[in-house]
């Protein structure tokens, strides 16, 4: 994460939209984003599904997704989705 | 299986990835839920379920043709507000159980995404039931219904999944195999992505879910055999087995199946049948019924039976009944394949067998029972409770019906207390991993919190302790109508014996007991025990060093317990409330048991341990058990007056040990400690007096007073090391057991003051204190030093100095054994050492190199100079710090 680095604050209600336009913003060759979880407590199907896809643009741009302050229950459901080894992870 | 999946095409697996996709994503998602989350979810969902039962009866029936509307719709009730009913107060996630009382707490785990076979016969009512488990238990589910009855199943799959996410719950929770295939199954049971196979159906349906290497629920088939017996309320009882057989058209698969009736009450049975609806198959009729309802190739009903009315089958079958007639009823003389009605038909046509004992019914219901049958359902209709106990003994099955319905009773919730269901376990019987009705448990991995149990201690102790000079005059408070004194010839020829005697009243009839001043031999404490009988003894007064008390120990148990197997008493145990073998409660005789020591060292006057002898084979046992405790101690000076200079040193460091070993043991509190640190200072300051000189009545008495003291701390705390190596060593060696253990001790000491290669893996053990303790007492006794380091060698010093005070040998070599001879005996005695459950209460766990390590150190031999440091004595060992 540096300086340059696209901020996201996620809203709570929206969790899947600021997942999408994080992905685009990779797929047009942003390098590093910033994703702000501190006001999301649970997330949804739609949700973890915009993970993936997130997860696999970022994969295939060598992007560097970092997810900042996510709370163990979505962790789990990263893990559980085998996706959490795709970001980093900051408080 | 594999070949099956071969089939599947690349848009099949397009397909089947996508429905484990969006399973896989709601089961991950579904794990941020709370309780109140999926309670309200399953809510709506019953409501939903139980508004549409009637319409998706109608479905079921319409599209098998299976069953009856009425009966679909009253399954479909149960299986969402009785279902319901059980689960809606119970918690299934996060913490669902507490038991404070032992430190476990039970959390629920979801188990992820699950394929779920449905079957034909109940198959709305089936579906009901899973999504309803599923959402309580935050799983999703992917459902293979049965092909014949896909759209109902698919429409009350919708029904539920239209429910549960309108209030909340993750979308892709349920979905349905669109025409599923048997390839489709296949290929979902072993994706890695479905965790756990829920199958319901058919024999084949099961199978492939158990050969699939995943955790599998698979539920199938059954066989219920019917006990009639002759003291059952027949007109209930056949009302019961009608209403359970004609219950959607017999289509669960827990319905009666053959009634065995005993002949008294055979004929008048039938009559209540025939009389409620049910047609009496004559031979010929039930000759037609066999062949058509049961294929004569495969032995199992033909599917155009299952689930048809009784007249339908009649009209096929070409009988001629009446337009009411409910039920076909077929006497049959036997099980097997010559006797085709005595499998299962899921359909109103129901076996009946004449028995003429109940040892014939039970035979018959056994047979039924494995026809097809194991595991799953079994009925009796009968008021005597032994045979109903008999019948659940003798028939394999989950779940045994009395006096009601069998396929509504299995259900569970109607009739009586089971679990609600719509998936039978048939236990390893039926090749089933459950006997239990089906239910959210098994949709759950529920994970155990396991506390550290707190370590219970005690302080048993015997109820009266009377000490210093003239003690023995208290004896005159125990009124005994008949005495025995056991005792040592020569403590008789000393006097002890007589200045007792005069001690006790004068109207007590006393018998004496001379022993062998020896540890006791089995035949010594039955010579005991015969006297105590002979006399009817109620009182035992043992007078003598610990060989004396331990005999008159076992001599009082086995008079009070005849019965009492002291080999038996004798076996290892690792947690003495935990042991095997108990010792007896039961009481032929009562005796009380007053012990007299006549040497400062062993404290068995209040110790719960006696070592007996076993000649024959060379060993010795130790009975351990607080009822072996004397009743009463006299801890009298006067009998240790005259205790010879090597006796006084030899027991004294075996009090010295007792009450140092106490002092480190994993099992050692507050209550042990405060006697053993008493009774170090006291031998450590007058032991060497009471050996040098031996009519010092101060030190005697002292020393005295410290071996009971030194043995109320290791009665509670046991011993250690020291003991498993002394006991070892003394026993190969003929060496005095007080002797053997001063030539272990200070290595001991070294040994455990470091740090230990292996803790002792018990829950007493909260922190390593050895060393501290040992520095402890350093401190207590005066020794200096700055550190724990410092202080535990001049503890060590100091003990080696005592023993150079009492001319005790400084080595195992000092006593003439050979290095030779020692090695020879090496693997024998660490052996026997680690075999020792003295060292169970060690603070370090021994390993056998380091016994023999051990025992070589005390063969070399304590430092010449007493000024040893304490590596020095261990070899390479690290001093705790």
């Amino acid at each position: 994460m540096n300086a340059d680095a696209v901020w996201i604050q996620v809203d709570p209600e929206r969790v899947a939209g600021a997942l999408h336009e994080a992905a685009g913003k990779v797929n047009a060759g942003e390098s590093d984003i910033v994703l702000s979880f501190s006001d999301v407590r649970r997330i949804d199907s739609k949700a973890a599904g915009a993970f993936e896809e997130l997860a696999r643009a970022a994969d295939e741009r060598s992007a560097q997704v970092t997810l900042r302050d996510v709370n163990v229950d979505i962790y789990r459901v990263l893990t559980q989705l085998r996706l959490a080894q795709q970001f980093r992870y900051v408080r | 299986m594999a070949e099956n999946i071969a089939s599947l095409s690349d848009e099949r697996i397009a397909y089947l990835e996508g429905l484990v996709r969006q399973g896989r994503t709601a089961a991950a998602v579904f794990t941020q839920y709370s309780q109140e989350d999926v309670d309200r979810i399953v809510k709506a969902m019953v409501l939903a379920g139980l508004s549409q039962a009637q319409y998706l009866a109608r479905l079921a029936v319409e599209e098998t043709g299976l069953g009856v509307l009425e009966d679909k719709a009253l399954k479909n009730m149960v299986a969402t507000e009785f279902v319901y009913n059980f689960v809606r107060d119970k918690p299934s996630v996060g913490v669902i159980r507490e038991f404070p009382d032992r430190g476990l707490v039970e959390v629920a785990e979801p188990i992820g995404l699950i394929f779920s076979i449905t079957p034909i016969t109940n198959p709305t009512a089936t579906v009901l039931f899973k999504c309803i488990m599923a959402i309580k238990t935050r799983n999703a589910v992917i459902f293979g219904p049965h092909p014949k009855a896909w759209r109902c199943c698919q429409e009350a799959i919708r029904i539920m999944y239209e429910a549960a996410v309108k209030h909340g719950a993750p979308e892709g929770v349920f979905t349905c195999l669109e025409s599923p295939t048997i390839p489709d199954n296949n290929y979902l049971m072993r994706h890695k992505e479905v965790k756990l196979i829920d199958a319901t159906g058919g024999p084949g349906a099961v199978k492939a879910a158990y050969s699939s290497g995943k955790p599998a629920l698979g539920v199938g088939a059954g066989n219920t055999p019917v006990y009639l017996e002759k003291s059952a309320q027949l007109d209930m009882a056949v009302v019961d087995i009608i209403t359970s057989k004609t219950f959607d058209n017999g289509t669960i698969c827990a319905s009666e199946q053959t009634v065995v009736i005993d002949e008294e009450i055979y004929d008048l049975a039938i009559r209540e049948f025939a009389g409620l609806g049910a047609h009496i198959c004559n031979e010929k009729e039930t000759e037609i019924l066999g062949r058509m309802v049961i294929d004569p190739e495969t032995g199992y009903m033909r599917p155009m039976a299952v689930g048809q009315k009784a007249t339908d089958i009649a009209r096929v079958c070409g009988l001629r009944v009446k337009p009411d007639t409910k039920l076909l009823i077929a006497p049959i003389q036997g099980v097997g394949r010559k006797h085709p009605l005595s499998v299962e038909k899921l359909c109103p046509v129901l076996a009946v067998y004449r028995a003429k004992s109940a040892d014939e019914a039970l035979r018959v219901c056994i047979e039924v029972n494995r026809a097809g049958g194991l595991g799953h359902t079994a009925v009796i209709f009968s008021r005597d409770e032994e045979l109903i106990r008999r019948f659940s003994e003798a028939i394999d099955a989950g779940r045994i019906i009395v006096n009601s319905p069998g396929s509504i009773g299995a259900l569970g919730g109607i009739y009586n207390d089971m679990v609600p269901t719509f998936s039978f376990g048939c236990g390893t019987g039926g090749g089933n991993s459950t006997t239990d009705n089906v239910n959210l448990y098994h949709y759950l991995n529920i994970k155990r919190v396991a506390r550290r149990t707190p370590a219970h201690m005690w302080f048993r102790v015997p109820n009266q302790i009377y000490f210093n000079v003239n003690a023995v005059e208290n004896l005159r408070h125990f009124p005994s109508a008949g005495t025995l004194i056991v005792t040592n010839p020569l403590l008789e020829q000393m006097g002890h014996l007589d200045l007792v005697r005069r001690c006790i009243p004068a109207q007590t009839a006393v018998r004496v007991l001379a022993i062998p001043d020896a540890e006791p031999e089995l035949k010594v404490v039955m010579q005991g025990v015969e006297t105590l009988n002979l006399h009817k003894a109620d009182q035992i007064i043992a007078l003598g060093g610990g060989s004396v008390i331990d005999a008159a120990k076992l001599m009082k148990l086995k008079y009070e317990s005849p019965e009492a197997d002291l080999e038996e008493l004798a076996a290892p145990f690792l947690d003495i409330r935990k042991r095997v073998v108990q010792f007896p409660a039961e009481k032929v005789n009562r005796a009380r048991m007053i012990a007299i020591p006549t040497t400062s060292g062993t404290g068995s006057e209040v110790t719960p341990f006696a070592v007996l002898i076993d000649k024959e084979r060379g060993r010795k046992v130790t009975l351990v058990d607080y009822s072996l405790s004397p009743d009463v101690a006299i801890v009298d000076p006067q009998f240790v007056m005259s205790m010879p200079k090597n006796l006084t040193a030899d027991t004294g460091i075996d009090c010295l040990t007792h009450a140092l070993e106490a002092g480190v043991s994993i099992l050692a509190s507050p209550y042990t400690d405060s006697n053993a640190m008493q009774a170090i200072q006291m031998a450590f300051k007058y032991l060497p007096i009471a050996y040098e000189r031996p009519g010092d009545e101060e030190a005697r008495c002292m020393m005295h007073n410290a071996a009971c003291i030194a043995a109320l701390a290791f009665a509670n705390a046991s011993v250690g090391v020291n003991h498993a190596l002394a006991h070892a060593f003394g026993a190969r060696f003929q060496v005095g057991h007080g002797r053997a253990n001063a030539l272990m001790l200070p290595h001991v000491l070294a040994y455990n003051a470091s740090v230990p290669t292996k803790f002792m893996p018990s829950p007493n053990v909260r922190a390593y204190v050895a060393h501290k303790k040992y520095a402890q007492i350093a401190d207590l006794l005066g020794l200096g030093g700055d550190t724990i380091a410092e202080k535990v060698k001049n503890l060590v010093s100091a003990t080696e100095q005592l023993l150079d005070r009492l001319e005790i040998p400084r080595s195992i070599a000092d006593l003439g054994i050979s290095k030779e001879e020692f090695e020879r005996a090496m693997p024998d005695l660490t052996r026997v050492a680690f075999d020792d459950p003295s060292w169970l209460s060690n603070p370090r766990m021994p390993l056998m190199s380091e016994l023999e390590g051990l025992l070589w150190s005390a063969y070399r031999g304590r430092s010449p100079a007493s000024r040893a440091s304490v590596s020095e004595l261990v070899g390479a060992e690290r001093l705790c710090v």
